[in-house]
C-alpha cells in the first residue's frame, strides 16, 4: 500500500489537470493552486510526506512555506501515512444525539485501536470527525470518500468485514483528479451500485440515494 | 397567508423537481424550464439593466441564507461605482455549520439552478467570473456540480460570449480542505486564495477588497439559487410566501430524534410545532421534546415551550431569545445531557477557533475544559458563573464571529439549564445514569428508533 516518495511524478490526468488549473486563477495569483493541487497530490501519493510538499510546491510553483502552511492547516490533508480504509466517525451534535460516541467506542472495540490510530496491519485508520453534513441521517461515518448513514452497531460490524475483504480497486482517472478526498483513491465496493434497502449500508445522501 | 404552507410540488423556489428521479442533469433541468431566465436577462429582453435586476432582488426581501440574514440586493449595491478591478462572485458552499445540511442537497439534486443563478448574479453585479467554494468532504456534491458546470460549458451557458449577447461568465469549482472557519466569508477567501483560513480584520470589507484584492460579493448556495426563481419570476411573486421582514421560502435541515428527519422547503414564517408534526413526523415514539436549536449549533438554545411558540422566520426567533442562522434545527430529546451537548459543541469550537484572537483561542479552550470538568464530576466551586463570565468577555471582542458562536450557545445553555448544571456539580458526576438517551437501541446492538422507517432523511 504504501507508494514510494523519492521519485514523485503524476499521473497523465493529474498533469492534464494541473495545466488546466492553472488557468482557472489569474495569472499573477497562482498560489490559489495550493489547495487543489494538495487535493491532488493526496489522490496519487496517499499522503502528504515532506517530499510531496515540496513536489507540490515546485509544479505551481509557490515557495514551500506556503504549501507546507496550508497542509498543517487543514484537516483533510494527512501529513501521516493513514490507513487502507479511513474511518471518520461523526461525534458532533446531532450525531452524539443519535449515540456517535457508542459508535466510536464500539469500533474502538473491535479494532483494538483508539481514535487517532492505525491498526498494525495498516487497514484501519480511526477518527473523531466534526460536522459532515449529514446531520438528519446521523450516526453516520465517512469511509474515504464514502458516507455510511443510520448506523446501527450491526451495520459497523458488517461494514469492517466488507472493507477487510475488499481488495485495493484503482479509482477511475476523473476520480484521480477531481481532486478532493480523505486519502488515496480508493473504490469501495458499493460504488455506482444503487442502494438496496435494509442492506444497512446507505450511500451519500438522501432519498434520492445512490451516486 | 396560511395557505401557502408549506410550499409543495412545483412551487418550490428550490426543491423544484420530482423526488427520486434524475434531477441533476442539464436535460432535466431544461425540462423544469432551465436556463429560460438567463437567455432572457443576458439578451437583454428582462431587464433593462444590470441595476434593475439588482433593484428586483433588493425588492424581493431576500436575505442571506448562510447564517446572518443580511438582504442579498443590498449587499451588491455596495459594490464600487468604480472597481478597482475584475469584481468577483464567490459561493460559499462551506456548509460546516452542525446541524446544517441543506446546500448539498441544492448541489447535489439541483445543481444547473445553482449554476443559472450564478450566470443571473454575475450579470447583476457585472461579474465575469465566480468561484463555488465547497467543502472537501462533500465528495458527491463536488462530482455533481463539476459535471453540471462542464454540461453547461458545452452547452453554451457558461462561457465567453454567452448565447452571442457579449456576455461572459466563467465558473469554477473549488474545494476545500476541512475547516470551518472557511464557512467565515474572509476566511474563506483567504482560503480560495491559497492560505490559512484566517478570517481578514474588516473593513475594507470584500465588497471592496475581496478575493484576489478585486471587488468581492460572497453569497450561500441558497441565497443565490434563489436568485434564479426571483430573476425569473419578479418580487412580488417571491413575496407570496414569508412575511413582511422574512420574504419566501426557506429551507430547513431537521436532525435529532424525530421521525423523518430530512431537508424541507417551507415558507418563512411556517410555525416550528407544525414542522415538527407535519412534515418531520413528530418526535420519535415515546420521547418528549426537551429543547430546539433551531438555527444551526452556534445559536442559542430555548427549552420546549418556547421551541413551540416559535416560527420559523427572523422575527419570531429573535421574540424568543435565539435566531434563525443557518436553518440547521437540531431537536433535542428528554433524557439528553444538557451539559453533555454542550461539551460536545465547545469541543468543535475550541478546535476550530484558527488562533488569531485571544479572547476565543484561549476562551474556546478554557469553557471547554470548564464544562468538561463539570460533566465529569471534577467541577470546582464557582465554575457555572466563571464560564459565564469567560463567555461573557468572548463576545463583540474578535475578527470574526466563530467567538460568538461559542458564547452563546454557552451562555443559553446556563441560563435555560442552569438546574442541570447545579446537579452536575453537586452530586459530583453526570445525574443521567444513561448518557444516551433510551430511544437508542445501538447498545443492543441495533440501530436508532427510526431507522427501520424511513431509510433515509427525507427532502421534501
Ligand atoms: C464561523 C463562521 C462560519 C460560517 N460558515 C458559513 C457556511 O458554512 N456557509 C455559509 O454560507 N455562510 C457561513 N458563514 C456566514 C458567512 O460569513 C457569510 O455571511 C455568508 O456566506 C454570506 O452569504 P449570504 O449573505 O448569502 O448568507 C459563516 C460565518 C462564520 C462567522
Ligand atoms: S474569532 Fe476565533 S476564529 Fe475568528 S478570527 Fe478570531 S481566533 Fe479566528
Ligand atoms: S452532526 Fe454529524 S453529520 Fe452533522
Amino acid at each position: 500500500m504504501s507508494i514510494d516518495h523519492s521519485n514523485l511524478t503524476w499521473s497523465k490526468p493529474a498533469a492534464d489537470r494541473l495545466e488546466w488549473l492553472r488557468t482557472r486563477y489569474p495569472a499573477d495569483k497562482q498560489r490559489a493552486l495550493i489547495l487543489p493541487v494538495l487535493h491532488m497530490a493526496q489522490r496519487e501519493f496517499g499522503w502528504v510526506s515532506p517530499s510531496v510538499i515540496d513536489f507540490v510546491a515546485a509544479a505551481i510553483p509557490v515557495p514551500t512555506i506556503q504549501v507546507e502552511e496550508v497542509a498543517c492547516f487543514y484537516t483533510m490533508y494527512n501529513r501521516k501515512p493513514i490507513g487502507r480504509w479511513h474511518l471518520q466517525v461523526c461525534h458532533n451534535i446531532s450525531c452524539s444525539l443519535m449515540g456517535a460516541e457508542i459508535v466510536l467506542e464500539h469500533i474502538e472495540g473491535k479494532l483494538g485501536i483508539k481514535r487517532g490510530e492505525t491498526t498494525p496491519d495498516g487497514e484501519f485508520t480511526l477518527m473523531g470527525a466534526e460536522c459532515l453534513g449529514s446531520c438528519g441521517t446521523a450516526p453516520m461515518m465517512q469511509v474515504n470518500d464514502h458516507y455510511y448513514e443510520n448506523l446501527g452497531l450491526s451495520d459497523v460490524d458488517e461494514l469492517l468485514e466488507t472493507l477487510r475483504a475488499t481488495a485495493d480497486i484503482a479509482d477511475d482517472e476523473a476520480n484521480v483528479a477531481h481532486g478532493p478526498g480523505s486519502g488515496p483513491s480508493r473504490k469501495l465496493p458499493q460504488d455506482g451500485e444503487a442502494h438496496t434497502a435494509g442492506s444497512g449500508v446507505v450511500l451519500p445522501g438522501h432519498a434520492a440515494g445512490g451516486h | 397567508m396560511e395557505s401557502n404552507y408549506p410550499v409543495k410540488g412545483k412551487d418550490q423556489v428550490l426543491l423544484n423537481f420530482e423526488r427520486g428521479t434524475e434531477s441533476w442533469p442539464l436535460s432535466s433541468y431544461l425540462t423544469r424550464g432551465g436556463y429560460s431566465t438567463a437567455k432572457s436577462v443576458l439578451s437583454g429582453g428582462k431587464y433593462d439593466s444590470p441595476a434593475d435586476l439588482v433593484g428586483v432582488v433588493k425588492a424581493s426581501g431576500l436575505r442571506g441564507r448562510g447564517g446572518a440574514g443580511f438582504p442579498t440586493g443590498l449587499k451588491w449595491s455596495f459594490l464600487p461605482k468604480e472597481p478597482s478591478g475584475p469584481i468577483q462572485l464567490v459561493v460559499n458552499a462551506d456548509e460546516s455549520e452542525p446541524g446544517t445540511f441543506k446546500d448539498r442537497v441544492i448541489m447535489e439534486e439541483n445543481p444547473h439552478q445553482l449554476i443559472e443563478g450564478c450566470v443571473l448574479s454575475c450579470w447583476a453585479i457585472e461579474s465575469a467570473s465566480c468561484y463555488i467554494y465547497i467543502r472537501g468532504e462533500y465528495v458527491p456534491a463536488i462530482k455533481r456540480m463539476v459535471a453540471a458546470v462542464d454540461e453547461a460549458y458545452a452547452a453554451g451557458h457558461l462561457g465567453e460570449d454567452i448565447y452571442g449577447s457579449g456576455f461572459t461568465c466563467h465558473v469554477t469549482v473549488h474545494s476545500g480542505a476541512g475547516a470551518y472557519i472557511c464557512g467565515e466569508e474572509t476566511g474563506l477567501i483567504e482560503s480560495l486564495e491559497g492560505k490559512k483560513g484566517q478570517p481578514r480584520i474588516k473593513p475594507p470589507f470584500p465588497a471592496v477588497y475581496g478575493v484576489f484584492g478585486y471587488p468581492t460579493i460572497v453569497n450561500n448556495v441558497e441565497s443565490i439559487a434563489a436568485v434564479t426563481y426571483i430573476a425569473h419570476a419578479g418580487a412580488d411573486s417571491y413575496r407570496q410566501w414569508g412575511t413582511e421582514k422574512s420574504a419566501g421560502t426557506k429551507l430547513f435541515s431537521v436532525s435529532g430524534p424525530v421521525k423523518r428527519p430530512g431537508v424541507y422547503e417551507v415558507a418563512m414564517g411556517y410555525p416550528f410545532k407544525d414542522l415538527l408534526e407535519n412534515e418531520c413526523g413528530g418526535m420519535l415514539d415515546g420521547v418528549a421534546l426537551k429543547a430546539l436549536i433551531v438555527g444551526g449549533s452556534s445559536v442559542p438554545v430555548v427549552n420546549a415551550e418556547k421551541a413551540l411558540k416559535i416560527n420559523m422566520d427572523y422575527e419570531s426567533c429573535a421574540e424568543n431569545d435565539t435566531l434563525l442562522g443557518s436553518g440547521g434545527v437540531i431537536v433535542i430529546g428528554e433524557g439528553t445531557c444538557m451539559v453533555r451537548t454542550l461539551m460536545t459543541l465547545l469541543r468543535f469550537y475550541h478546535h476550530e477557533s484558527c488562533g488569531q484572537c485571544t479572547p476565543c483561542r484561549e476562551g474556546t479552550g478554557w469553557i471547554e475544559r470548564i464544562v468538561t470538568r463539570i460533566e465529569n464530576g471534577d467541577a470546582r466551586s464557582g465554575d457555572i458563573d466563571e464560564l459565564y463570565r469567560i463567555a461573557d468577555n468572548m463576545e463583540l471582542r474578535t475578527i470574526c464571529t466563530l467567538a460568538d458562536a461559542a458564547a452563546w450557545p454557552t451562555k443559553s445553555f446556563i441560563e435555560v439549564f442552569r438546574d442541570e448544571f447545579e446537579a452536575h456539580i453537586e452530586q459530583g458526576k453526570c445525574p443521567h445514569d444513561n448518557q444516551f438517551p433510551d430511544h437508542l437501541n445501538l447498545r443492543g446492538g441495533g440501530k436508532p428508533q427510526r431507522h427501520a422507517d424511513p431509510e433515509h432523511a427525507f427532502i421534501a
